[in-house]
């Protein structure tokens, strides 16, 4: 996901660590799954969009899921792909850059149309096209399509790597194999949506969704509440929940109280619990059995950019590295982090436990030698280190209070930081210029479970090479470790790519330091004790099908 | 010894010193020694006072006490899952979530509160006495205009207009600082000041002492000076005193919906912030700041309300009760100017025979 303010979640990819402490399924007693019944969930702000093309923040995703499908899905609560509206998983030719997918026979749209490929190849020219205007528009991801780079500049009319065979045919030409494209056909801007819907939505198609999904959109009133109910011609296995409520301008801490007074189900999903409610109610025997939890995969870092004075000096950032105490970073998070001094998060594939390039203690630092580097890089009594400031983003509960810790910890070394505290689309304009910002307190969640995606958009020498609104906050640039990413992007021999990205990390976190790497953090929601079978999917922020509900309804809303 | 500690040390010492004088003068003073006698009879004003005394005290000497630093997070001494500690021994009275010292902070928030409820009380009282004697005094046109002015900023809403504002120097890097926010409180505090100076000045400019004044050719502000300001100190102390009790209360509900004092300074009104999401595992941080503002917000109204009726007897007989504050405008009155050219100064108990002549 791209870098969204408030932790997301995920769970692990398949064969890696799950924390002991952890259990990403509520309970459930063994009950059997009654049909029926509403489902009463909160946002805090109105949704942007349900319209997959432009959605790419977790509050729509978490609808837009519940009312779409793709041509493939994870399988369950894994990061296992599997087929959904295709047939079964493409066959791969051509050195790996030919897709062939079939499309299962008898999908419908909710308007009762049936699927085919050229439903496809018109959902996803039109997600790219540059008139829809949707953040995939340009390149990120999909540029790899043939032909993508003519239809972005206008030159042709179609991507010609997209082909229709026949009806239920889809070919994809890439102009180059990429061990991910699978992950990315998986993603929201790869769901099916019916021309003659979005036709007759107008440019409106954003507040008229219409797809494949289990759910249909009935009702949303703006800014204050959205209803799901039942698709009763969806393809696959039928949800148990006849309604789903979201209930809109509930802030997560109020939601929980709702929670509490049984008036509400499920507190904003795709959000943390906030760190105070999290402490208070793992202590209380009567919720502590409703929390679920699981790593998330993201990571937290201070970027510092080494085209900028003083931190094009490595004795500095180094010294950074050794100065920032993580420990008090999980504790601001009501625990809820895992110290990481590398850059790929504990789930992923790839991910190295313990990773420890540095030799830091137990709260990741080393004071000690923080000053001495200083030193070393010619600061001292003499010459003082330059005031810096630190950027950060407001919008989730902790900030603050990290924001401070940061301070602290840099102010023990000799730095004097100032701290500023943006709204998140001012922080991402600010940090996505380039070479305006020396510092900054940034966080990088999954938006597919493949180690490519926490390195191409965040770390290589394209994606620092822009103008505006750049991912890779650092504005870091190794041509060496450029290699490293371009070679394993494509190599089909998994051991050897996770290699490479092995040896990436060890060139970002032991020499080059372009971040001072913090934490992980691990997810945690909550459910009232209507709620059964709810589970934390790694990739999706919330996945309705599985959960019943019992007893009588929670909501006091109006439905 | 730091120039910090230093300069604590010098505050206290002519705190102390200028007291003790004042106390002497006032209890050798003809005309204020009545005063003092009926003030010594008010429990609960010499309660406010003695309050107020330890307050400022702390405050001065914050730097000399053996306390932790308020900003500096002891994130070491928080259990892994960063819960705020519960008052004892480590912390007397609790730690934040961010493992600061609840009573430093809360000592050192006294200083922020006080420095800038006086700051923003003085330059009201200011800017309120001299707009309200201006008005009344030379009437007409300007009485007019001032006064319209006056109903038009009472008309704002304080919090909403000082959030405009704030949010106008956000941009500047001026939100935050101290001097700033006084100034913002003070800009809507005055006016309440101007009214009623100016509805005293109306009575007074008409009593024959003033007449005199002009007629022998002295300058309109020396007259005001002089002869008409000496009248109005009464009034200033009671709202001087009863005044800091409203700006420190502006100023923590400023800072407790974040556009005051910033944090992490420690300040009341911010601990209170910070602490709400805490309050149901650490009622402690909402309680001990809050605690904090009620007992010095009421031992400033104690006080005031004790001086006022020390200053006035005949209005506490008439009003107490009745009305709240000293807003009870053109009566009650006076005393204390030493005699320059009034009639009738030889009144050993002054402030009676001028309500007699008010309310005559």
């Amino acid at each position: 996901m791209k870098r969204r303010p408030t932790a997301w979640l995920a769970v692990m990819a398949a064969g890696t660590i799950l924390l002991p402490a952890c259990a990403n399924t509520t309970p459930t007693g063994g009950e059997t799954p009654t049909s029926g019944g509403t489902l009463t969930i909160s946002f805090k702000d109105d949704l942007k969009t349900l319209d997959p093309a432009i959605g790419y923040d977790t509050d729509s995703w978490s609808i837009e899921r519940q009312i779409y499908n793709g041509l493939l899905d994870y399988d369950g609560f894994t990061t296992n792909l599997k087929a959904d509206i295709a047939e079964k998983m493409p066959v791969i030719t051509n050195d790996g850059k030919t897709y062939t997918f079939k499309i299962r026979k008898g999908v419908k749209f909710s308007n009762g149309r049936e699927v085919t490929a050229d439903d496809f190849k018109y959902s996803w020219e039109r997600m790219l096209d540059p008139k829809t205007n949707g953040p995939m528009t340009g390149g990120p991801f999909w540029g790899v399509l043939s032909g993508s780079a003519d239809f972005f500049n206008g030159k042709a009319t179609s991507i010609s790597g997209i082909k229709v065979l026949d009806p239920n045919t889809l070919e994809v030409d890439l102009d180059s194999p990429n061990q991910s494209f699978l992950n990315i056909v998986a993603m929201p801007f790869g769901f099916v949506v019916p021309k003659e819907a979005v036709a007759a939505a107008g440019t409106d198609f954003a507040h008229k969704p219409m797809g494949t999904g289990p759910f249909v959109l009935d009702k949303w009133t703006a800014g204050q509440l959205i209803v799901l109910k039942k698709n009763p011609s969806y393809f696959g296995t039928k949800p148990y929940l006849n309604e789903v409520d979201a209930q809109i301008g509930v802030t997560p801490e109020v939601a929980i109280l709702r929670m509490q007074s049984g008036q509400m189900d499920l507190p904003q999903p795709d959000i943390n619990i906030p760190s105070a409610q999290y402490v208070q109610l793992s202590a209380d025997p009567k919720w502590k059995n409703r929390i679920v939890s699981t790593p998330n995969v993201d990571i937290w870092y201070l970027a510092m950019n080494p085209n900028m004075k003083p931190f094009d000096k490595v004795e500095v950032r180094k010294a950074f590295n050794y100065a920032i105490n993580k420990g008090s970073q999980a504790k601001i998070l009501a625990g809820r982090a895992v110290i990481n001094n590398g850059i790929q998060a504990p789930p992923m594939p790839g991910y190295v436990p313990n990773y420890n390039p540095l030799g830091l203690d137990a709260n990741g630092q080393n004071v000690q030698k923080a000053k001495d580097l200083l030193a070393q890089a010619g600061y001292g009594p003499g010459k003082p280190f330059p005031p810096q400031t630190l950027v950060y983003t407001k919008s989730n509960a902790d900030a603050d209070r990290e924001a401070a810790a940061v301070q602290q910890d840099l102010a023990a070394i000799g730095v004097t930081v100032n701290l500023q505290g943006l709204a998140f689309s001012a922080f991402l304009d600010v940090t996505g210029k380039p070479n305006t910002t020396a510092l900054s307190y940034n966080g990088w969640i999954q938006d597919f479970p493949d180690p490519s995606d926490f390195i191409d958009p965040i770390l290589t020498c394209s994606a620092a090479n822009v103008t505006a609104n750049g991912s890779n906050v650092a504005f870091y640039c190794n041509k060496t470790a450029d290699a490293l990413a371009d070679k394993a992007r494509g190599d089909t021999n998994g051991t050897e790519r996770l290699n490479l990205y092995k040896q990436f990390q060890d060139v970002v976190a032991g020499q080059d330091f372009p971040w001072v790497p913090m934490y992980s953090t691990v997810e945690a929601n909550i459910s009232s004790t209507r709620v059964h079978g709810y589970h934390l999917h790694p990739v999706w922020p919330l996945i309705v099908t599985s959960i019943w509900v019992t007893g009588a309804a929670a909501s006091a809303s109006a439905s | 010894m730091t120039p910090d500690r230093l300069a604590a040390l010098a505050m206290f010492a002519v705190l102390m010193v200028s007291l003790f004088w004042l106390v002497r003068w006032v209890r050798q003073s003809l005309s204020w020694r009545p005063v003092w006698d009926r003030f010594r009879r008010e429990p609960l004003a010499l309660a406010g006072l003695a309050f107020i005394l330890l307050l400022v005290s702390v405050a001065i000497l914050a730097p000399l006490l053996p306390l932790r630093d308020p900003n500096h997070g002891y994130y070491e001494l928080l259990p892994l899952n960063g819960r705020p500690l519960p008052p004892g021994a480590t912390f007397l009275l609790g730690s934040d979530a961010n493992g600061r010292d609840l009573l430093s902070r809360t000592l050192w928030g006294a200083r922020v509160s006080l420095i800038i409820g006086c700051l923003a009380n003085f330059s009201a009282l200011a800017l309120g006495i001299s707009l309200g004697s201006v008005a009344a005094y030379f009437g007409g046109w300007m009485d007019m205009v001032l006064m319209r002015f006056t109903d038009i900023m009472m008309a704002f809403p304080v919090v909403l207009f000082s959030i405009a504002l704030i949010g106008i120097l956000y941009s500047s890097g001026l939100h935050g600082n101290l001097l700033v926010i006084a100034a913002v409180i003070a800009l809507f505090y005055w006016t309440a000041v101007a009214r009623i100076v100016r509805a005293q000045v109306l009575s007074i400019k008409e009593k024959e002492f003033v007449e005199a004044a002009r007629a022998l050719g002295t300058h309109p502000i020396r007259i005001l000076a002089k002869h008409i300001f000496p009248h109005l100190m009464p009034i200033i102390i009671v709202y001087g005193t009863i005044g800091i009790a409203t700006t420190i209360t502006v100023e923590s509900i400023l800072s407790f919906i974040g556009i005051g004092v910033q944090p992490p300074t420690a300040d009341w009104g911010v601990m209170v912030n910070e602490g709400v999401t805490f309050m149901q595992i650490a009622p402690w941080l909402v309680i001990v700041p809050g605690l904090m503002i009620l007992l010095t917000v009421l031992a400033f109204n104690l006080l005031g309300d004790g001086l006022r009726d020390a200053l006035d007897p005949r209005e506490r007989a008439l009003f107490r009760g009745a009305i709240g504050g000293v807003a009870a405008g053109g009566g009650g009155l006076a005393m204390g100017q030493r005699a320059t050219l009034e009639p009738g100064v030889e009144v050993t108990v002054p402030g009676t025979f001028e309500v007699e002549e008010a309310s005559g």
